[in-house]
This record gives C-alpha cells, sequence and structure tokens, in this order.
C-alpha cells in the first residue's frame, strides 16, 4: 500500500522554490533515508506530510487522503528540535501521549525509559540534553503508527547514543510501517535503510533501492551522497 | 479531543495563576484580621496599610498576568516548538483555538470570582457584622433599591462576550503576526492597535444609531458576538491556510 503519494507537488516561499514537482511513491514495510544538504527541501516535504504546511501546487496524499486529523493519527513524527513542554515530567508526558494517541503503547514507553534509567518523574527541563531527546524518541517509537517520520534523529548527540538511537528505531517500529528519516549522518543510518531519496533544490536527484544503487555504482551511499553533493 | 485539550490548556495556565489566587486570599485573610476593630484612623498602624496596598497590587498582577500567559501559551504552544507536538495531534485548528480560548476564558473568571471574594474576606472579616446583613432578602432589596434599568442576566451575558472577543482578538493578532516570521511580534502588535481601532470605530458610529440606543443590551450583545466570530474566523483561517512553523 502507498503511505505516502506526492504528484507534482511544489512548495515555494515567495521567490524560492523549495520543493519543485516532485513526484513520489512511498510503500509500507521500508525504511527510506531521505537525503540532502541544508535547503535542499527535506523538512519543507515532511512538514507537507505532517500538514504543518500547505502546498503551493500539486497534491500530498497520507493512506489516499489528503493530510488532516485522520493522517495525523496515523503519523509519528519526532521533529528535529525539543518540541515538548519542558516543564512536564516525563511520566506526564507519557500520560499526554496516551491520551491523544490510540495506537501509543504505553507499557512499551515504561519499559525504554526504565532501560534508559530515565526517572519519569524528572521534569523533562531537569534532563540532559541526550535523555531529553531519547525522551522524545521514545515517545514517538512507542506509538503503533503506520508512518514514523524522523527529522535529523540523531544529530547533535553522541555516537553511542546515535547507536542507542538507530537500534531503537530498528527494534520498536511497527514492521508494517513505512519510516522515513531525514538525515546528515548517512554513514550512521545507511546500514538500516532499503531505499534511498537524494533530494537537491527540491527536486529528487536518486531515487531507488539501497542495494541496487550500491551493486550499481561500486560505492557506499555515504560516498555517492559525498560524490553527489561535493562542494 | 476537545476536552482534552482544554484540559492541558487549563493546567498549563494553573501552574501559576493557581497558586497566585491562594496567595491572594491568604492575604485578604491576613488583611482581614487585621482590620478587626481597626476603622478608627488614628489608630492605624502600616501592617493593614501595607496589606490592602499589597492586596490591590496582586489582584491587579493577577490580571496582568491572566493576559500575558494567555499570549504565550498561545503563542508557545502553537507557533513555537511545542507547535511541533500540537499540530501533530488528531485534533483540528478550530479545536486548538476553541480549547485555548475556553481555558483562558474560565481563568479570566476566576481570577475575577478570586479577586472578589478577596475584598469580601477583607469586608467580613473586619468587620463580622457585614455576615449577618448578608442574608438572601437583604440582598434581593439592595438589588431592587439600585434600580437597574437592566437584567444581571444582560449584563453577566455582555461581559463573557465582551471578554470572549477580547480574547479572539488577542488570539486573532497573533495569528496575523505569524505571516511575518522575522517580525511577528511587531507585526502582532500592530495587528492588535489596528483591529482595535476598528473595534472602536464601529462601536461608536453603531451607538450613534437610534437602534443602538432603543436595544441597547441586545445591540451591545449582538456586536460582541460578531466581532468574536470575525477574530475566530481570522485566527483559524491563518493557522489552517498559512501555518509555517521554523
Amino acid at each position: 500500500m502507498n503511505r505516502i503519494t506526492c504528484h507534482d507537488l511544489t512548495k515555494k516561499y515567495g521567490s524560492k522554490t523549495a520543493l519543485d514537482h516532485v513526484n513520489l511513491e512511498l510503500e509500507s514495510g521500508q525504511i527510506v533515508g531521505l537525503l540532502g544538504p541544508n535547503g535542499s527541501g527535506k523538512t519543507t516535504l515532511i512538514k507537507l506530510c505532517c500538514r504543518l504546511l500547505q502546498p503551493t501546487s500539486g497534491e500530498i496524499l497520507i493512506n489516499g487522503q489528503k493530510p488532516g486529523k485522520a493522517s495525523k493519527a496515523s503519523i509519528a513524527f519526532l521533529p528535529d528540535r525539543d518540541f515538548l513542554p519542558d516543564y512536564m515530567r516525563v511520566s506526564q508526558l507519557v500520560t499526554y501521549y496516551a491520551d491523544f494517541f490510540r495506537d501509543f503503547d504505553r507499557e512499551r514507553a515504561h519499559q525504554l525509559l526504565s532501560s534508559l534509567q530515565i526517572d519519569e518523574k524528572t521534569p523533562l527541563k531537569r534532563l540532559s540534553k541526550g535523555n531529553r531527546e531519547k525522551t522524545q524518541l521514545v515517545l514517538t517509537m512507542s506509538r503503533q503508527a503506520e508512518i514514523y517520520i524522523l527529522d535529523e534523529p540523531i544529530a547533535g548527540v553522541d555516537p553511542a547514543a546515535r547507536d542507542f538511537i538507530l537500534r531503537t528505531i530498528i527494534a520498536n517500529y511497527e514492521k508494517n510501517a513505512l519510516v522515513l528519516i531525514s538525515t546528515h549522518l548517512i554513514a550512521d543510518v545507511e546500514p538500516y535503510l532499503d531505499r534511498i531519496l537524494f533530494l537537491k533544490n527540491g527536486q529528487f536527484v536518486l531515487d531507488g533501492d539501497k542495494k541496487q544503487i550500491c551493486a550499481e555504482r561500486g560505492m557506499s551511499i555515504d560516498a555517492l551522497f559525498r560524490e553527489e553533493f561535493e562542494c | 479531543m476537545l476536552i482534552k485539550l482544554f484540559k492541558y490548556d487549563f493546567a498549563a495556565l494553573g501552574r501559576l495563576l493557581a497558586p497566585i489566587s491562594g496567595v491572594l486570599l491568604i492575604l485578604s485573610a491576613a488583611l482581614g484580621f487585621n482590620l478587626r476593630g481597626e476603622f478608627n484612623l488614628e489608630n492605624w498602624t502600616m501592617i493593614p496599610i501595607i496589606l490592602g496596598v499589597l492586596l490591590l497590587f496582586l489582584v491587579f498582577f493577577a490580571f496582568m498576568l491572566t493576559f500575558v500567559l494567555t499570549i504565550t501559551r498561545f503563542r508557545q504552544n502553537l507557533l513555537g516548538n511545542q507547535g511541533y507536538l500540537s499540530f501533530s495531534l488528531p485534533v483540528s485548528t478550530a479545536e486548538h483555538i476553541a480549547g485555548k480560548f475556553l481555558a483562558s476564558l474560565l481563568w479570566f473568571i476566576l481570577i475575577g470570582i478570586v479577586s472578589g471574594a478577596c475584598f469580601f474576606i477583607v469586608a467580613t472579616l473586619s468587620t463580622p457584622e457585614i455576615l449577618r446583613k448578608l442574608t438572601l432578602p437583604y440582598i434581593r432589596q439592595f438589588l431592587a433599591e439600585l434600580d437597574l434599568t437592566i437584567s444581571l442576566t444582560d449584563v453577566l451575558i455582555t461581559l463573557l462576550l465582551s471578554a470572549s472577543s477580547g480574547l479572539l482578538h488577542i488570539y486573532a493578532s497573533i495569528a496575523i503576526g505569524h505571516l511575518w516570521q522575522k517580525h511577528s511580534t511587531l507585526l502582532g502588535i500592530i495587528a492588535y492597535v489596528v483591529l482595535s481601532i476598528i473595534n472602536s470605530r464601529v462601536l461608536f458610529y453603531l451607538s450613534r444609531t437610534p437602534f443602538f440606543a432603543a436595544h441597547y443590551t441586545g445591540a451591545s450583545i449582538a456586536f460582541y458576538l460578531v466581532f468574536s466570530l470575525i477574530y475566530a474566523f481570522i485566527c483559524w483561517i491563518i493557522l489552517e491556510r498559512r501555518l509555517n512553523l521554523e
């Protein structure tokens, strides 16, 4: 089933074109790497999927429908910033997610937080940056969603934390779901990806199966990225 | 979902407003006890004067804080980083606006009730005889002697709609400010001033019509209701069609 479909999708901010007539079909049951340099349009595409933006022209469909209340219930979104109210305790945030998302697995969240030794009685603002990011990830991945959209999930954390985050994502996502990961840290994410999308100046310059691309080009995705986006 | 949104917005505002309300009530009790039998001005010490000034200041501060928290809650929770969480919830834009509006309105009402209760506490603790007088027949007679030409219900409805219009005016201004990311605060303030001018101009011309003079209460209620709907629509259409979280 096509989870995310884009038909001639365009987004402009004034005179600047962030996405330029892109077409895309992403199916369930795969981990997709959305890769590109800063300003290539990755976050714009993600925001359009999550209905945080409206397209200038064209169409985007989530599970065959326009983004809205229903699609938000099926998308677990992890943005690239601190987005949770920091005055709330971790336990309150678990309750918050359980209140609004029917697919939220409380037990999984408690187990993951416990394994990270994060005290649920602690307000978010008293946690270290790394633990805050892990808490955000735990809440997102404790959802049994149909689509996971993770915007730079491993940026700004140490290598050990990156490994943990990636292992958590792989271990906890629903296997029939679509996982869309946007990142600069390609070498870390590459082993887990099924499909690759290279986005440059608002257009896809590469779209295909990771193993096939690596075999055809005779290089890793990380090396290919450096070649494609050489400054 | 609206009830859940309301619950969290009410609790978020209450983090500061509940303790402030508690302090107001305690302070008014302290002032009331201090003023007992102290209405001979020659016998007044500094303590009741200080407590009285502090109470007045705190009541004013409580209303200003409610106003500021209303603005910051709306901005941070919808248009700040928390907006990434809020707008990813399976909730409509209208529900978001309604949840915040109802929570803020209820806190304004509660702060008003607490402020009234403070002065009641001061009056009854300092002069306990007042309590014996405050029977229902006495209150009815008091209101009858005021010779009000409008009903208390009409006054309360007008006040409620006026407060609603004021709140939605703030929300619409913040939403307009969001259209210009770099200077959203400046544009929001300008929008607030411009909408205030339009509001007051319309009221000025309407109040001079014979219809308004003849049906003052009904016309006032209609005026605030219409402007509430206009502000709510402005807020909704911008957040629905022009949302762009940085």
